[in-house]
């Protein structure tokens, strides 16, 4: 029964089991030399994989599917920060999304300072946009931060982003790329640069002190404050860092549509900023990248698969003519996000664990890796 | 001053609308500290399934009415059943993403098998009379919403007085003992369920003919408001979330007739904004903060 009370005690495994008068400590695993050139062939093939995409695929509009992932895959990495890492469902995506398109679009057609300015100055917004929920966060958890979260988003995609003074009502604000990265092809390397720079950051933020406060936090506040975490400082760090990343993606954003209106920062956009980071699976990073990726190109991969299906039926000679309905993509997105909940919490990152303990220098094994992050929120339920 | 009282009138019209909703989320919270995003699928479900037994069907005005209300009734027990049962173990924000997706999917849905169009449906009343109030036209169907949560009120009353719904309030309390008194907590659970799907299918089919249907209607029309209600009531009372709902609704209404000159876009959003923060920060047990 979900009706479970508040002070109901939560009992948690130790993450490996203590074997009792065996104190030699277990032989690790280490591959042979070729082991590890395997690894590295692996990993520098589907490193290289991703920089030539941009010149392999077979025209712009691929290349702007591209940029799309990588963008989307960006946003991915904010909502883990703040849903994976820190544990704070984040309903409101769209607002810091939007901020940094609007901002970064003012800065470099209304003001005519460089592109970098404004993708700078974009990404920042994001983080001032972030820093205003994040003093909320500190006195408001749980579900209800993440009915506050969704109430920012609203603001922001109701009120905010129609301000004519700000963002041009319906007409817009223009934002034009950089000289020299005006084809798709040439623009989707940025994009690439920057999923790449954040990507980094962040792996290298979680091996250090202030990555270890922020689980630390997500698993028990009151267990982290004991060991004097600075909860206040690391929380606001947290929504300051995804702030920034998802301004820095609306930055992106701004430059790949060429014209920035309020329509496309809606709560839809919101939720699907939600599925991305929970079927990618949270508190992992390539799987939220890959999860942010798949739902950036869901539509195209969902032809691909439909006329896959009709040059295998012509094969057979099954004719079935039905065009591919558009609508199906985001019921096939919701499915996928009841479906992972319900029976795989680890999402992508849970099936592609195996593969990743391989890379890193483990054994291939089918039952061991990471236990994956669950959706969490202040622990227990009831008043803020 | 007219304007006043006409968009108190309308406020409280609107109001009906988040109480019917809060009442739906109270009660599953209640029970279950599960807050449901699909609460408002529910309705537009219901205005969907009365406009497919009505104008397609060529049902009836009761028959469609019923079989739509009893339509979202039973939507709500699968999604328990499929969805929440399955996720009993799980944390109450894990079960807010899931609802969260069951809101998405019903929405998609409706897209995928129907179409975007705006569709209109039938008012009870037949030719929709209006009457003025103070310049402002007022529609019969507007004050049927009104009645409705005046009957769903009463009916909810007497529920809580029988064993059954006395039951339902004990599990709120302490589950545990009321599994000990060899209630099946378990269908309390459906019945919770079935009664906020019925409660907001109500909803749906009386409010839907005052505007124009579309997928996600009420989830962008209501759900915030609705959920802005249930906490300012204090989200486990029944009393609070009718309150709550008519308040907002209240609030709304008035400020956004005289917002409208201050040139902010959405003041309609930002107040309720405003409301549910101060709600949270000042007084987060609610104003109606009792188990009943």
């Amino acid at each position: 029964m979900a009706t479970t009370d508040s002070a109901r005690p939560t009992i948690q495994l130790p993450a490996q089991p203590v074997e009792a008068g065996n104190s030699r400590p277990q032989e690790r695993f280490r591959p042979s030399a070729g082991g590890w050139a395997a690894r590295y062939a692996v990993a520098i093939g589907v490193v290289t994989f991703i920089f030539v995409l941009p010149i392999i695929v077979p025209d712009e509009s691929a290349a702007n599917l591209v940029i799309s992932a990588a963008i989307f895959a960006c946003v991915a990495l904010s909502m883990n920060m703040l849903t994976g890492y820190l544990g704070q469902l984040s309903l409101g995506h769209q607002a810091f999304f939007g901020i940094g398109a609007f901002v970064a679009a003012t800065i470099v057609t209304s003001n005519g300072l460089p592109f970098v300015a404004g993708l700078a100055v974009g990404g920042l917004s994001g983080a001032f946009a972030a820093i205003i929920l994040g003093g909320v966060a500190l006195r408001i958890r749980g579900l209800y931060l993440a009915i506050v979260t969704l109430a920012y988003g609203l603001l922001a995609e109701n009120s905010l982003f129609l301000i004519r003074g700000l963002t041009g009502g319906g007409a817009g604000l223009p934002a034009d790329r950089p000289a020299g990265f005006a084809t798709n092809r040439a623009y989707a390397y940025i994009c690439l640069g920057m999923l790449a720079l954040l990507f980094a950051f962040d792996w290298r933020l979680m091996k250090s002190k202030a990555g270890r406060a922020i689980l630390a936090i997500r698993d028990d506040e009151k267990v982290a404050a004991t060991f004097g975490i600075n909860i206040t400082g690391y929380k606001l760090l947290a929504f300051v860092l995804s702030g920034i990343y998802a301004g820095l993606a609306g930055s992106l954003y701004a430059f790949q549509i060429g014209n920035v209106v309020a329509a496309p920062f809606n709560l839809a956009l919101a939720l699907t900023f939600v599925l991305m980071a929970v079927v990618g699976g949270l508190g992992n990073r390539v799987g939220v990248v890959i999860g942010g990726a798949f739902f950036a190109t869901i539509d195209t991969i969902l032809e691909l698969v439909h006329s896959f299906f009709i040059w295998l039926g012509g094969l057979v000679g099954i004719h079935w003519g039905h065009g591919l309905d558009p609508t199906l993509a985001p019921v096939i997105g919701a499915a996928l996000l009841v479906l992972t909940l319900i029976g795989h919490p680890g999402g992508i990152g849970q099936q592609i664990a195996p593969l990743q303990n391989w890379v890193r220098g483990g054994k291939f094994t089918l039952h061991g890796g990471d236990k994956p992050a669950v959706v969490s929120g202040g622990g227990s339920v009831g008043r803020p | 001053m007219g304007q006043f009282i006409s968009s108190l009138l309308i406020g409280v019209v609107t109001g009906s609308i988040y109480a019917l909703l809060a009442v739906g989320l109270v009660l599953i919270f209640k029970t279950q500290r599960v807050v449901n995003f699909a609460q408002a699928e529910f309705a537009t479900m219901g205005a969907f399934g009365f406009y497919a037994f009505h104008n397609l069907g060529g049902l009836g005005y009761a028959a469609a009415a019923a079989l739509a209300v009893l339509g979202s009734g039973l939507l709500a027990l699968v999604v328990e059943r499929a969805v929440i049962r399955p996720l009993r173990e799980a944390r109450d924000v894990t079960v807010f993403v899931a609802t969260a997706g069951v809101a998405l999917f019903i929405v998609s849905m409706t897209l995928f098998v129907g179409d975007a169009n705006i569709r209109q449906v039938e008012p009870l009343f037949a030719g929709n009379p209006e009457f003025t109030l103070s310049g402002l036209p007022i529609s019969y169907q507007q004050l049927l919403v009104i009645a409705v949560l005046a009957v769903v009120a009463v009916l909810l009353t007497i529920f809580f007085k029988l064993p059954i719904g006395r039951a339902l309030l004990a599990v709120s309390r302490e589950p545990f003992a009321v599994r000990l008194a060899g209630i099946s907590t378990s269908r309390l659970s459906m019945l919770v369920w079935v009664l906020a799907g019925l409660i907001a299918g109500l909803a749906g089919v009386f409010f839907a003919p005052t505007t124009q249907v579309t997928p996600g209607l009420f989830t962008q029309l209501a759900l915030f408001p609705a959920l802005t209600g249930a906490v300012l009531g204090g989200l486990t009372s029944l009393p609070g979330a009718v309150l709550g709902g008519l308040a907002v609704g209240i609030v709304q209404s008035v400020a956004s007739v005289y917002a409208t000159n201050l040139g902010v876009p959405g003041p309609d959003t930002a107040i309720v904004f405003i409301i549910l923060l101060a709600v949270l920060f000042f007084r987060p047990e609610g104003l109606l903060a009792r188990e009943a």
